[in-house]
């Protein structure tokens, strides 16, 4: 019973806020060191790919981006539902510090997808399964922002922001399965959890560590930025 | 020292795909900096106003 009592205890934007400027401030340098850390691993160590040669270092950027904007759009429609359910306050903010941080891993995962996708594949970009369906996951992004900007009644926006976000929840299996459910150019997963990764030791290790840097980065942001929402809701 | 340098000018040229690899990087840098500029920014000012 006493979790359940704290847990109410910290949806209130007030008692939030000071935990999560400590947050921010553990994530933020954890995950800066952890970047340089996976730099040196993907610049340094890792061993120049024996069919793509440099152009693969492209991988410790692209892939951990594109991660993190699928799994933030999840985490986003999470806090959308929860908001939706118990009607809390501070889950409308949560989804709304999410979101601009979800569009940028999302940018930079199309960006740096064209970039490698031109001296491997032949063509910046191709309206393929998996390239569309990311495209639409920025579009839901922006959406999703645009529409909570619109709206002035913040619980409304909130309301409404949430509906969105949760119908385009269903966009995210897409982009992941796509790459089995239909002919693509785009790869396959290169890590899963059922079988052994496709590539050299190191290689992973410097994708996972920036994983793990962008994981902390994006908490950090989310932070940041929820604590500048309480405060600006606040007046 | 001009080994050092021929190094630097190998690693840079990242084996002929310097464009699609510092391209990557280089936008993906800006962007992270400009969000943590603005973020910071906006912290500020919500709480110099908030207090």
């Amino acid at each position: 019973m006493t979790t359940a009592i704290k847990w109410f205890w910290y949806a209130s934007p007030q008692t939030f806020f000071p935990l999560a400027g400590k947050i921010a401030g553990w994530c933020a340098p954890a995950a800066a060191v952890l970047a340089a850390i996976g730099l040196y691993i993907g610049f340094f160590v890792a061993p120049t790919d024996a069919q793509q040669g440099e152009a693969y270092r492209i991988i410790f950027i692209h892939v951990p981006a594109a991660w993190m904007s699928m799994f933030l759009y999840v985490v986003m429609a999470f806090w959308a539902a929860v908001g939706l359910a118990f009607n809390t306050r501070l889950s409308g903010m949560m989804a709304s510090a999410l979101a601009p941080t979800g569009a940028l891993f999302t940018f930079i995962a199309l960006w740096t997808g064209a970039l490698w996708g031109k001296p491997t594949w032949g063509t910046y970009w191709v309206w393929d399964a998996r390239l569309t369906s990311e495209l639409i996951l920025l579009f839901l992004y922006f959406g999703f922002m645009g529409l909570k900007a619109s709206i002035e009644d913040e619980r409304r926006a909130d309301r409404a922001g949430a509906v969105l976000a949760l119908v385009g929840v269903v966009n995210v299996p897409i982009i992941y399965f796509s790459v089995q459910w239909w002919n693509t150019l785009h790869q396959g997963a290169s890590v899963s959890l059922t079988r052994a990764p496709s590539m050299a030791a190191t290689m992973l290790a410097g994708m996972l560590v920036m994983a793990l840097a962008f994981w902390l980065y994006s908490i950090a942001a989310a932070m940041v930025r929820v604590r500048c929402l309480i405060l600006e809701r606040a007046r | 020292m001009k080994d050092f340098f021929a190094a630097g000018g190998e690693f840079l040229a990242m084996g002929g795909y310097a464009f699609f690899v510092w391209g990557s990087y280089a936008v993906s840098a800006a962007l992270i900096a400009l969000e943590v500029v603005l973020l910071a920014r906006r912290h500020k000012k919500a709480l110099r106003k908030g207090s």
